[in-house]
């Protein structure tokens, strides 16, 4: 399964994108519901990008050329 | 290639700017732009290797959406000198000669130029790190209290107050209160009155000192280096009037505002594609995702500590306003120059390492036309095409960077995503080239409010799609 890390991580970072639009684009604004005084949106922004980093090393390390 | 080298294209001074811009007015599209900024180069470092099938054409079809970039960046280098007293003219020339340095050490630059884009990102994390701990908040209590601000004024250790500053471009003020405005040198000041429903223009010769009261609806036009002193206690003019409209931006109609983000999504990503090599080595496999996150947030956390600590900067603000001018008015003032020049000398090595990365693409573009020499001719004339517009003009840095991505995609990214067929790909990355040129301009007259955005959404998929049925037919 040379790829198969790849394709999970490129899977994965493709879902944080379409999870970003959807919650801004979203109906009622759920992106502006706030937790700990921070919007939802803003901790999306904070927390996907280091969980599509930290997928894309595994996948990198530990994938075959 | 390493994973660090592959992604310089990415990492150039212009993104860095335009995040920190973006998250600094409140953009509605900042967040998405944030995880765009790191998604999109780790999806393009991640795809397999399809073999480059390239003919002679790709050069000349895709080259000007990397001039596009290389013009954006060098905005950006213009800019910085413009804050620090350069000449406009010798900034472009700077820009240029340090983007055909490439040309000049030759291969070597392959992997240098990650190391060179490494310590930019690190001299940019480093610098807002320093501004944060100058702060003494963590990046999330900082929003949360600029948030939480009922409305944005001017307080009474605001250069705008006590001393006046200087706009560097001409900007329409629209007042929300009553507001009295001292020019501090004199000067034509045109004022716009709402008088019920009519507009009226005047102007108004005022000398230094003189002072003029603005009505709730009134504007003042002031000129590009005209000098104003503001009140204290008074609200900040501008489009975002407190905290809350910065952190909830009114974003536009739901339906158009999901077009403007998945265009968004695939001008950004389809460009990526583009310019990100696919990572085939372990070396250095870590540095590369850590870089580009590091960028990514560190731009995003100099416009949240900007709004937080010093709202008034949105007077008249640049696309640098947030990572230079901030500093001095944060940190004591003997540490304030140190940190303005770490973040400078930090967008320089970006630029550098941004422009040895768009070298890279068009050293690969120009691989079938077997001549020496075509790459390089075609290089530099991209750069003093790129330094002649930086010096030119200053249109915005973001638009320019989108216009440039959003080719990209649109010649490079989808015919290559479509087939390997090189027929069937030259004919996508014509029809491609032609879509994106007619909707700019369509859209432009037509439909502005859809923005830049939405132009790869058109362009992007009929070159996928003239791609796939020219593969099947040829």
């Amino acid at each position: 399964m040379p790829h198969a890390h790849r394709a999970a991580a490129v899977v994965t970072l493709l879902l944080l994108v379409a999870g970003a639009i959807l919650l801004s684009a979203a109906p009622r604004d759920p992106a502006a519901i706030r937790f700990a005084g921070v919007s939802l949106l803003w901790w999306y922004a904070g927390i996907a990008p280091v969980a599509g980093a930290v997928m894309t090393i595994a996948a990198l390390l530990t994938s075959r050329r | 290639m390493t994973a660090l080298a592959a992604l310089t294209p990415w990492l150039g001074p212009a993104l860095l700017a335009c995040v920190a811009a973006r998250a600094f007015s409140g953009d509605a599209d900042a967040p998405v732009i944030v995880l765009l900024a790191v998604a999109a180069p780790l999806l393009a470092l991640l795809r397999r290797s399809r073999g480059a099938s390239l003919d002679r054409s790709s050069l000349i079809i895709a080259g000007p959406g990397l001039a596009l970039l290389l013009w954006a960046n060098a905005l950006i280098l213009v800019e910085l000198a413009r804050l620090i007293g350069i000449d406009r003219a010798a900034a472009a020339l700077a820009a240029g000669a340090l983007a055909l340095i490439p040309l000049v050490v030759g291969g070597a630059d392959d992997d240098w130029s990650g190391v060179i884009a490494a310590c930019g990102v690190a001299g940019a994390a480093v610098a807002i790190a320093l501004v944060g701990a100058a702060i003494g908040l963590p990046p999330w209590t900082a929003w949360t209290r600029a948030a939480s601000r009922p409305a944005l004024v001017f307080n009474e250790s605001s250069l705008w107050v006590t001393q006046g500053h200087a706009l560097p471009r001409s900007t329409t003020l629209e007042f929300t209160e009553v507001h009295r405005v001292t020019a501090v040198t004199a000067g034509t000041y045109r004022l716009i009155e709402r008088d019920g429903g009519a507009l009226a223009v005047r102007e108004r010769q005022l000398n230094g000192g003189e002072a003029l009261t603005l009505r709730p609806g009134d504007a003042l036009l002031l000129q590009a280096g005209a000098r104003v002193r503001f009140e204290t206690g008074k609200r900040i003019p501008g489009p975002i009037p407190s905290g809350v409209s910065w952190s909830q931006p009114h974003a536009s109609a739901r339906p158009r505002a999901a077009v403007r983000m998945v265009g968004l999504a695939v001008t950004v990503i389809g460009a990526a594609v583009a310019l990100v090599a696919p990572c085939r080595t372990r070396t250095l496999a870590i540095g590369g995702p850590l870089a580009v996150l590091a960028f990514a947030l560190a731009g995003a956390v100099w416009g949240i500590y900007a709004m937080y600590a010093a709202p008034d900067l949105s007077v008249g603000a640049g696309p640098l306003t947030a990572l230079v001018q901030l500093p001095p008015l944060v940190v004591e003032a003997h540490w304030a120059p140190s940190i303005v020049i770490l973040i400078g000398v930090a967008l320089l090595a970006l630029y550098t390492a941004a422009s040895c990365g768009l070298w890279h693409r068009m050293r690969d573009l120009a691989v079938p036309w077997s001549r020496r020499g075509v790459a390089p001719l075609t290089w530099g004339t991209a750069v003093t095409l790129a330094a002649a517009a930086a010096w030119s003009s200053s249109p915005d840095p973001w638009t320019i960077l989108l216009l440039g991505c959003g080719f990209l995609t649109s010649t490079v990214a989808a015919p290559a995503l479509a087939s390997t067929h090189p027929t069937a790909r030259r004919i996508g990355m014509i029809a491609g080239a032609t879509i994106f040129v007619l909707a700019a301009a369509v859209l432009a007259v037509r439909a502005p409010a859809l923005g830049v955005t939405s132009i790869a959404l058109i362009a992007g998929p009929v070159a996928w799609l003239t791609t796939r049925l020219m593969s099947r037919r040829v």
